[in-house]
C-alpha cells in the first residue's frame, strides 16, 4: 500500500507532519519511507539516517556536447533547442549542460557531422538507509539546477518497492509538476495538507485536479488550523467539495520548530504537545485505510 | 532591471516579500513564475485575465505521405513515437515533449503536420496597486513546468524592462532558468535546518549562474540564525534584511492585504529592505 503526503503549496508543514506520522507508523507496520522532494529533500534531517547503505545514480541520461573546434557558429542549434540551453561562446556555440535534457534536436539541425555528440550525465542520485527509527528510508536527491526530478522520483519509488514492505509512505514536493505526478502515481491514498489560507486552498485545489486525473482517494489535514479560525468553514467546504474527509486538525505549536532544530520528529521528543496529540489522532484515522 | 525572489524551501515567504516589495517599488511589473502554484494574484486581490496560451508542438501524422522510414521513431528522445504494424508512426501524446525532432528529420514534406497541445496559460493584469502582474500557470495534469516558465519569462521580457520575478519552491531546472541573467537574486529563507539546507541549494545555483545574490531571513528570531550567517559567509553573500516573526505580517497575509499599505511598524522593515535591495541591484 502507498500513502503520499502532498499539498500543492510549499511550506505548509508536510515534512514535519510526515516525519511524526512515520515515527508512529514505524512502530506497528512493515514500513518504508520515500522523500520524493528531489529538488529540496529534508526529511532525512528529522529521521536521522546515520549511514546511507547505498547510493544509485540516475543513469541513462545524457547531454549534448558541441565540439568547439568543428563548430562553424551558424547558430541553428541554439535557435531550435527546445530548452534554450545553447549559448553563444565567442565564435562558436556551447551547450549549458545543467539544463540540457539530451533530446536530439541540436544534432538533427547541425549541418555538419561530428560537431555534436552526446555524453552521459548524472542529474541526481538515490540514497537509502535505515533511519533512527528502524525503518528503511529512500531519498531522491537532484543536483542543483538539473532536470528530470520526476524520473528520479519514479526510480526512488521503484527501489523502495524492491524492499517488499507492506506500506510505503511518500513525502512529495511542492507544486503539481512532474515530480508530484510521479509521487502520487500508484498511491492508494493521498493526504492533502493545507493551512487555513486562500493561497493554500488554491494550490491544494490544483493538486486535487491532478489527483482526479489518477482517480486517487484523498483525505485532508489542516495544519495550524487555529491561526486563522475564521477561515475554517471555507476549508471545511473545500474538502467537502473535493470529496475528502478531514482526518486531522493540527494546531500551531512552537514545539514543531524546536523538534526540527533538534533534528527529531516532534511526536518523539514532545509526545504530550498539542501537535503530537493531533498527529496521534491522524495516525489512528489513517490506520483504518491501511 | 530584473530582481528575482527565490529561496529553495517552500513557504519561506517568497510571495509575501516579493508582492510587498513590488507594491513599494511602484514602477516594476511583478511576474509570478511559480507556474505550478501561482498565488501572487490572490495576495494582490487581482482577477486573472488570460493573454496567451502556452502550447507544445505535437506531430500530427499523415500516413498517406509517410514513407515508413522510421526516422521519427529513432529521433524521439521521449519514446513518444512507436511504429505501427505497417511501419508508420503512432504518437503517445502524454510522452511527447514537443521538441520537434520528428518533424526535423522527416524526409517527407507532408507526413508530419503541426499539432499542438495546450499545457499552460499566461495572464496579465493591472493590480489595484497600480503595477502590472504577469502570471504563468501550468495546467493541472501537465508536466512541462519548464516550458510554461520559459514562455512566461519571455512574454514578460517582451513587455517590460523593470521586472520582479517570484519563483517557485525547489532548485531544479525551472528555477535555474528563472534566475538566468537577472540582475539580483534575493533569496528568502527561514532560520531552520530545512531553510538552511534549501538555501544552500539555491546558492549553488546562483554560483553556477554567477548571479549577484543576497539573503533575507524571514521569521527572524524563531530559530538559529548563526547557521544561516555561516552559510552566507561561505558563499560570500550578504544578509540584507531580517523580517521578524510577526502576527501583523501573518494577518496581512491571511487577509490578502500587503502590509506595506498599512501604517503598522512592520511596513518600515519592508521599506528599509526595498532600499537595501535596490542598492544591491544597482551596485
Amino acid at each position: 500500500m502507498q500513502i503520499t503526503v502532498s499539498s500543492g503549496k510549499g511550506g505548509v508543514g508536510k515534512s514535519s507532519i510526515t516525519a511524526s506520522l512515520l515515527y508512529l507508523f514505524g512502530k506497528e507496520n512493515d514500513l518504508i519511507a520515500v522523500d520524493a522532494d528531489a529538488d529540496t529533500p529534508n526529511l532525512d534531517i528529522l529521521l536521522n539516517v546515520k549511514d546511507w547503505e547505498g547510493e544509485e545514480s540516475l543513469s541513462g541520461e545524457r547531454v549534448a556536447v558541441i565540439d568547439g573546434d568543428r563548430c562553424n557558429g551558424c547558430g541553428l542549434c541554439a535557435r531550435h533547442c527546445p530548452y534554450e540551453c545553447i549559448e553563444r561562446d565567442g565564435k562558436v556555440y556551447r551547450v549549458n549542460e545543467v539544463l540540457c535534457e539530451g533530446c536530439n534536436v541540436c544534432s538533427i539541425v547541425c549541418p555538419h557531422d561530428f560537431v555534436i555528440s552526446f555524453k552521459e550525465t548524472i542529474p541526481g542520485v538515490i540514497r537509502w538507509g535505515k533511519t533512527d527509527y528502524d525503518f528503511e528510508f529512500v531519498s531522491a536527491q537532484l543536483f542543483p539546477g538539473r532536470p528530470n526530478s520526476g524520473k528520479l522520483v519514479f526510480k526512488a519509488k521503484k527501489l523502495a518497492q524492491s524492499f517488499n514492505k507492506d506500506l510505503m509512505v511518500v513525502d512529495a514536493a511542492a507544486g503539481i509538476g512532474c515530480s508530484v505526478v510521479a509521487s502520487v502515481n500508484g498511491s492508494d491514498l493521498v493526504v492533502v495538507v493545507v493551512e487555513p489560507t486562500e493561497v493554500s486552498l488554491s494550490d491544494a485545489g490544483r493538486l486535487v485536479k491532478v489527483l482526479d486525473h489518477f482517480g486517487v482517494r484523498r483525505v485532508g489535514v489542516v495544519n495550524k488550523f487555529d491561526i486563522n479560525s475564521d477561515f475554517m468553514p471555507v476549508v471545511e467546504g473545500f474538502f467537502k467539495g473535493v470529496k475528502a474527509d478531514i482526518v486531522g486538525y493540527v494546531p500551531y505549536d512552537k514545539n514543531v520548530v524546536n523538534a526540527m532544530l533538534q533534528g527529531k520528529p516532534a511526536v518523539e521528543i514532545f509526545p504530550e504537545s498539542l501537535f503530537s496529540t493531533a498527529i496521534k489522532e491522524i495516525y489512528e484515522n489513517l490506520k483504518n485505510f491501511v | 532591471m530584473i530582481i528575482a525572489f527565490s529561496g529553495g524551501k517552500g513557504g519561506t515567504g517568497k510571495s509575501t516579500v516579493s508582492t510587498n516589495i513590488t507594491v513599494l517599488l511602484e514602477s516594476f511589473a511583478l511576474v509570478d513564475l511559480d507556474v505550478e502554484a501561482p498565488d501572487d494574484h490572490i495576495l494582490l486581490s487581482t482577477e486573472l485575465v488570460k493573454v496567451k496560451d502556452v502550447n507544445l508542438f505535437q506531430p500530427v501524422f499523415n500516413h498517406e505521405a509517410c514513407f515508413a522510414c522510421g526516422r521519427c521513431v529513432d529521433a524521439c528522445h521521449d519514446n513518444a513515437i512507436i511504429s505501427g504494424r505497417d511501419g508508420k508512426p503512432i504518437l503517445i501524446p502524454e510522452l511527447c515533449g514537443g521538441c520537434r525532432g520528428c518533424k526535423l528529420v522527416c524526409p517527407s514534406r507532408e507526413a508530419i503536420g503541426e499539432g499542438k497541445r495546450l499545457v499552460g496559460k499566461i495572464y496579465e493584469n493591472l493590480t489595484p496597486y497600480g503595477f502590472p502582474l504577469i502570471t504563468g500557470e501550468l495546467l493541472e495534469g501537465e508536466k512541462k513546468t519548464y516550458k510554461v516558465l520559459l514562455e512566461t519569462r519571455k512574454y514578460a521580457l517582451s513587455r517590460y524592462s523593470d521586472l520582479i520575478f517570484d519563483t517557485a519552491a525547489g532548485a531544479g531546472n525551472s528555477i535555474f532558468k528563472a534566475l538566468e541573467n537577472v540582475d539580483l537574486v534575493v533569496t528568502v529563507t527561514e532560520p531552520t535546518p530545512f531553510g538552511v539546507r534549501d538555501l544552500q541549494k539555491i546558492l549553488e545555483v546562483t554560483k553556477q549562474l554567477e548571479r549577484k545574490t543576497v539573503v533575507v531571513i524571514n521569521r527572524s528570531g524563531t530559530g538559529n540564525e548563526s547557521i544561516v550567517e555561516n552559510l552566507c559567509n561561505k558563499y560570500g553573500v550578504k544578509v540584507v534584511g531580517r523580517i521578524p516573526y510577526s502576527k501583523n505580517i501573518i494577518k496581512g497575509y491571511f487577509e490578502n492585504e500587503p502590509i506595506v499599505t498599512t501604517s503598522l511598524p512592520e511596513a518600515e522593515i519592508f521599506k528599509n529592505l526595498k532600499d537595501r535591495i535596490l542598492e544591491e541591484a544597482c551596485r
